[in-house]
């Protein structure tokens, strides 16, 4: 495994309002895409702002490249120069796209030789060539935040902090910077952390999903998760998700996407049973666990892929479900999340 | 007499220009002066956090309608004779007006370099600091965020100093091809009956103020 670019051990840190961010543990591979997920005012930008050491926390200690780092120290200026942060909703200097550009090589006494070049280098990568001239306050809020990635961008950093780059921008826009975010990790090897309260594009971008919900790190991650192709016959979407498995679907997405089965949304039963589910499969139990008011069923299916259903108590002594017993498991094809 | 005034602005009149001179050479010294104290003053009161520092504001808000008479009363006690600074017998001299109106307008110029530096966004620090700025690049580009509300108040102050007339008179004493500044020379001439010196210097005066308001309220527009 990759050394984490980034480690944090035992963070805290306060705010006025009486917020608390909470985290034991959390580290970032090297080279990888993570999608930090959670709703507004979760702590993702406070999390943000102490990994860019933009604040020092109130406790705890950040490891970059399992060095750690002492916010006061002398080198701390040197770690913050590897990485770069683009804030949500972010601020271009009222000047010209050309000298927001520069400003961070300009703070680095980067030889002004290497700017046009650079700086032509960026915009052609964001997709904005010919805007050195453009004045900031001309530009749309796609364009503000393609050129805020772009002054970003051009200082090579090592690792990329998005705050909501999704946010304040249209649909459209949204894929472009979901493929330009993809792009510059596969180009550069850039390592990007970026934060979203769209869990479902989290998992469609990133290598990493981590949940941060009221200051702390939750297991909030999609369950029955899969990817494949989409492919359609006879009026029915399906997609493949191993050589023996597809799972029928309704969506308006083409192509390579992944999908999400609820557990709850999981149907088991003795006999396959005439219903309108789309979607009926012959498995075994793997693994029965008990939680509060309902019953976690580890289901595995042809010895290709493993499913987790959502059962009653009840339903569980009705049926007589053990480990390594065989049951059909039944879920409607509008039930999957398709992203 | 409005002929004999355009008359002697055509022909540049050695006293005219004299007096335009003395203007000049004391706003400007003062300006600069109380530009190298006033603006660090506006920023160091926006960036820091300390106690008392709204009460600061209000008095520095306040001193800026302070009457230019008031401003020469206090200085002229500190360098007449009976002064502490009596001695270094700077009274009735330029450096005495530079002095007063420097006084005058450390509060205008400090008063609105604040407001400069607060009206700059706050992200700016912030987003210097994410690429890669140090502490000092970081308040320079807030400060050069704010360059055209600074100049405003610069240009602000100068514009004060130099259509004063009290710390000019009572500092200065009007004394002819040397502390005789123009607004001291209009109320003099005027006195005397010397109609001409007094309207080519208020034209002269005019034509300055307007000027300076038309800079001053360029640099306001493009600050906004």
């Amino acid at each position: 495994m990759a050394e984490p670019i980034l480690r944090v051990e035992n963070l805290t840190q306060y705010r006025d309002d009486g917020f608390v961010l909470d985290i034991p543990h959390l580290a970032f591979q090297s080279g990888k895409i993570h999608g930090l997920v959670g709703p507004n005012g979760a702590g993702k930008s406070t999390l943000l702002y102490l990994l860019n050491l933009l604040e020092g926390p109130a406790s705890g200690v950040i490891y970059f490249r399992e060095q750690a780092i002492n916010r006061s120290s002398s080198d701390a200026l040197d770690v913050r120069r590897k990485m770069t942060m683009v804030m949500e909703n972010p601020l271009l200097f009222q000047t010209t796209v050309f000298r927001n550009l520069v400003a961070g090589l300009r703070f680095r006494s980067i030889n002004r030789k290497q700017w046009t070049s650079r700086v032509s280098e960026v915009l052609d990568t964001v997709g904005l060539p010919g805007f050195e001239m453009r004045y900031a306050h001309e530009l749309s809020r796609g364009e503000t935040q393609r050129v805020a990635i772009a002054r970003a961008l051009i200082l090579k950093p090592e690792l990329l902090l998005l705050d909501e780059p999704f946010s304040h921008i249209d649909k459209e826009h949204v894929r472009t910077i979901e493929r330009l975010i993809t792009t510059v990790n596969e180009q550069y090897g850039t390592t990007i952390l970026f934060t979203t309260h769209d869990i479902l594009q989290a998992y469609r971008l990133s290598d990493t999903v981590t949940s941060i919900v009221g200051g702390t790190i939750v297991d909030g991650s999609l369950e029955n998760l899969f990817a494949g192709q989409l492919e359609a016959s006879d009026g029915l979407q399906w997609i493949r998700i191993s050589p023996s498995i597809r799972i029928t679907v309704v969506t308006d997405l083409t192509g390579k996407v992944h999908l999400s089965i609820p557990p709850r949304d999981i149907i088991l039963s003795h006999e396959p049973f005439q219903s309108t589910a789309r979607n009926t499969f012959r498995a075994t139990i793997q693994k029965v666990q008990l939680e509060d008011h309902t019953v976690r069923v580890t289901l595995n299916i042809a010895g290709e892929i493993e499913l987790t259903a959502l059962i009653t108590i009840t339903s569980l002594n009705e049926l007589h479900l053990m480990v390594g017993s065989h049951v059909f498991l039944t879920f409607k094809s509008t039930s999957v999340t398709v992203f | 007499m409005f002929s004999q005034a355009v008359e002697m602005l055509i022909t540049l009149d050695r006293e005219l220009l004299a007096i335009i001179f003395v203007s000049v050479k004391v706003s400007v010294l003062s300006t600069v002066l109380a530009t190298l104290i006033g603006i660090p003053l506006g920023f160091g009161i926006s960036i820091t956090d300390f106690w008392g520092k709204r009460v600061t504001i209000t008095i520095l808000n306040t001193l800026m309608a302070v009457p230019t008479v008031v401003v020469g009363l206090f200085v002229y006690g500190l360098l007449s004779h009976q002064g502490p600074f009596g001695s270094l017998g700077l009274l009735y001299t330029p450096w005495a007006m530079v002095i007063g109106q420097t006084i005058l307008i450390i509060p205008i110029i400090g008063a609105l370099s604040l407001s400069a530096i607060q009206s700059v966004d706050r992200r700016v620090e912030r987003t210097a600091l994410t690429l890669g700025a140090n502490r000092w690049q970081a308040a320079f580009m807030v400060f050069s965020q704010g360059k055209y509300a600074l100049l405003a108040a610069i240009i602000a102050g100068f514009g004060r100093v130099f259509a004063e007339v009290g710390i000019s008179m009572m500092l200065g004493g009007n004394i002819r091809g040397y502390t005789r500044n123009i607004t001291t020379a209009i109320a003099l001439e005027t006195g005397q009956g010397e109609f001409a010196l007094g309207l080519a210097l208020g034209i002269v005066l005019l034509a300055i103020a307007f000027s300076i308001n038309l800079v001053f309220h360029y640099f306001q527009r493009t600050s906004s």
